[in-house]
């Protein structure tokens, strides 16, 4: 009866925690996280209505929710800071935690270089934090295997994603200072948060009582 | 949310230019650029300058893209954000403009024009800091004062009440309508036009409840004119001023990451900035957000309670008055160019990503104009607006195209000027081209020498149907 809203999710690992979560709070999204190559699907629900999920990369799930494509989200802190999204995130999922921090060669310290050169997946943040603290750093923009670049002389040091460190271990790198935490959020489109206000203002108070249940459950044991 | 060996980061092109994605420009940024201070700024989280890169492809300032055919040519590009606005959608913006303007007149509202640019150091009076890092400023070649494009009606609205309108009786009703330019969004987000069509309304010269309900009910007729019944969403600055101001943040630096961790609800980064602020995150919702916000601001300022108690009364005014409208609050919402002092809204329609309607009380604006008094207000983003109505329907067709060889021939002539005395939308073609022309013209008939008789006929246009850009049924 009520209007299908579309959902936009990011597609690999976190998607089975979404899944998982929303699964909690009363938004059974079924099997949408087995691998497939379906990218939309149906979903229906007892509490919430209709649903149809676009399973994206999770760097687009935010301009598909600006847009007003989708009514609401889940993306990840770094890339809301990196896109500068013009989204609301009211709430913090607290899956998919991981921070963006700086990393170099062990005995190399990028604050002492003049005019660093910085390799990132994120030119906005890592020009901005460099800015922030006096030093104009230049920005070298990669899509993946960042470690390798101060190994060979690309850059002096990285920006990057950090989760258990291992990978830069791995490669001979050490973490320096965290520029911020890392975790899913729940965005929402601005109009679609007004006109639909009912339904999604349910969906984030059904995700945070699954959020604090959760919580409850870790203290407990 | 993804790990450094994930492959599924790849390069988003759209993010390109960054402040520093050279050593040249990283050090223009710097040196050269008056935002350099603000990237200065950051504790805590990272965020990047609010008036940072615009997000934009990275050739959007070039010449081309170097190794492909230069097919556009640098002799018609356009800078970014701004575009043409051909036929049909010329069209719809000007019927926007007009009903809009009908439906302020139907109210008492009377026309002003204001100039495109106006002395930097006046306007910024109006506008204040926030507005600064949005607003295309340049110098005037005749006499070196700074200039800018107009980035708002009201500020210059109020310029204009203080310089001519100081004797005339109270309230003050006067309406606008064109176009604005800002050079980014004040708060740093993406901003896809710079160049934005608005029309909208000032009641100068009260406080009383009436004067805001009147607003509110110009901005919904003026939208159920057009086709639209907006969702109104209600907000107030009363409520997050007098906490920012009196609590948490102690300095102006945090008070404006405060300002734009409330602006996108940002729960995590409000709680490193102003922790006192993070209650007014979730008071959004429809009516029971008042009474929540009554018991979880129990300790906030007596202004905070006076704020919340304006808007209850504001809805029940409302309700009383557009039982069918809908209302939804927002005690946390936090963006505007900044001289909002009491309710503001912003109204939201299906199929429009953000606000087409804004609007609200600044009781102190004409203050910095040395005329202090009170007065609300309201935009209605009809370029949005027009644009949603093309993708919705098809151009209504109407009108006659008059073909004919010899476009002298005195009975043509005669008929064509018989037909625009009438009102009829009519275009005179050559006779081979006549067909084509009326169809993606969108003209329902072509009048033509008649091929049976010695006078003219009539013969209607066939409406295509399918793949036709801007022609088909008549919908007027």
């Amino acid at each position: 009866m009520r209007e299908v809203l579309r959902i936009g999710l990011p597609k690999g690992r976190v998607l089975a925690e979404t899944c998982s979560l929303f699964g909690e709070a009363g938004l059974d999204l079924g099997d949408i996280e087995k691998p497939t190559r379906r990218l939309i699907h149906e979903v229906e629900t007892l509490q919430f209505g209709r649903f149809e999920v676009l399973i994206l990369r999770a760097k687009d799930v935010p301009a598909y929710v600006e847009h007003g494509v989708c009514a609401f989200g889940v993306a990840g802190y770094d890339t809301l800071v990196e896109q500068r999204p013009n989204v609301l995130q009211p709430l913090d999922l607290a899956f998919g935690r991981c921070r963006v921090a700086i990393a170099h060669r062990v005995g190399v310290d990028p604050w002492r270089i003049e005019k660093p050169r910085i390799a990132t997946k994120f030119p906005r943040i890592a020009g901005d934090y460099f800015l922030s603290r006096g030093t104009p750093a230049q920005i070298v923009e990669l899509s993946g295997a960042i470690e390798i670049a101060p190994l060979v002389g690309l850059a002096d040091a990285i920006v990057d994603i950090v989760e258990t460190g291992e990978t830069l271990r791995k490669n001979g790198l050490t973490e320096g200072e965290t520029i911020f935490e890392v975790s899913a959020r729940l965005i929402f489109n601005r109009a679609s948060l007004r006109l639909h206000m009912d339904r999604l203002r349910g969906i984030q108070e059904a995700l945070v009582g699954a959020l604090a249940a959760r919580s409850g459950g870790q203290t407990s044991s | 949310m993804t790990t450094p060996d994930d492959p599924r980061n790849a390069r988003d092109p759209s993010r390109a230019e960054t402040p520093a994605s050279t050593s040249v420009s990283a050090s223009a940024s710097v040196s050269g650029s008056p935002n350099a201070g603000a990237a200065t700024s950051h504790v805590g989280p990272a965020r990047p300058a609010a008036s940072g890169p615009l997000a934009r492809p990275n050739l959007a300032g070039s010449a081309g893209i170097a190794g492909l055919p230069d097919r556009s040519g640098s002799a018609v590009r356009l800078p970014f954000g701004v575009a043409d606005h051909l036929p049909p959608e010329a069209k719809a913006l000007r019927d926007h403009a007009e009903t809009t303007s009908r439906i302020f007149e139907l109210y008492g509202y009377d026309r002003v024009i204001t100039p495109l640019f106006e002395l930097n150091d006046v306007l910024d009076r109006g506008l204040g800091a926030a507005a600064r890092p949005s607003v295309f400023r340049f110098v005037d070649p005749a006499t070196g004062d700074v200039v800018v494009l107009r980035p708002d009606f009201t500020a210059q609205i109020a310029r204009l009440v203080a310089a001519h309108l100081v004797e005339r009786p109270r309230p003050l009703r006067l309406y606008y309508e064109g176009r604005v330019a800002r050079a980014a969004d004040p708060l740093g987000h993406g901003l896809l036009t710079r160049e934005l069509f608005q029309a909208g309304i000032e009641l100068i010269g009260t406080s009383e409840p009436w004067a805001d309900l009147e607003v509110l009910s110009v901005g919904l007729a003026s939208l159920s004119a057009l086709g639209h019944a907006p969702t109104i969403d209600l907000c107030h600055a009363g409520i997050v001023d007098p906490l920012i101001d009196g609590g948490a943040p102690h300095n102006q630096r945090l008070a404006k990451q405060a300002r734009e961790a409330l602006a996108v609800k940002d729960p995590v980064w409000l709680q490193t900035v102003a922790p006192a602020l993070v209650p007014l995150i979730d008071l959004y919702g429809q009516r029971e957000v008042l009474t929540r916000a009554r018991r979880e601001l129990r300790a906030a300022p007596k202004l905070v309670h006076q704020a919340i108690d304006e808007l209850d009364s504001l809805a029940d005014l409302l309700e009383a008055k557009h039982p069918t409208v809908r209302l939804t609050f927002d005690l946390g919402e936090q963006r505007n160019l900044g001289y909002y002092t009491g309710f503001f809204f912003h109204g939201y329609i299906e199929g429009a990503s953000d606000a087409v309607m804004v609007g609200g009380r600044y009781d102190h604006l004409l203050e910095q104009f040395q005329t202090p008094e009170p007065a609300v207000g309201l935009a209605i983003d009809i370029g949005t607006l027009a644009g949603r109505v093309l993708r919705a329907w098809p151009r209504a067709r109407s009108g006659v195209v008059m073909a004919e060889r010899d476009l002298r021939r005195p009975e043509m002539v005669e008929e064509t000027a018989r037909r625009r005395a009438t009102g009829e939308r009519t275009a005179v073609v050559a006779a081979d081209d006549a067909e084509q022309y009326a169809r993606i013209n969108g003209f329902l008939s072509i009048c033509r020498k008649s091929t049976t008789s010695s006078g003219l006929e009539e013969i209607p246009v066939i409406d295509p149907t399918g793949d036709e850009p801007h022609v088909a049924t008549d919908v007027g």
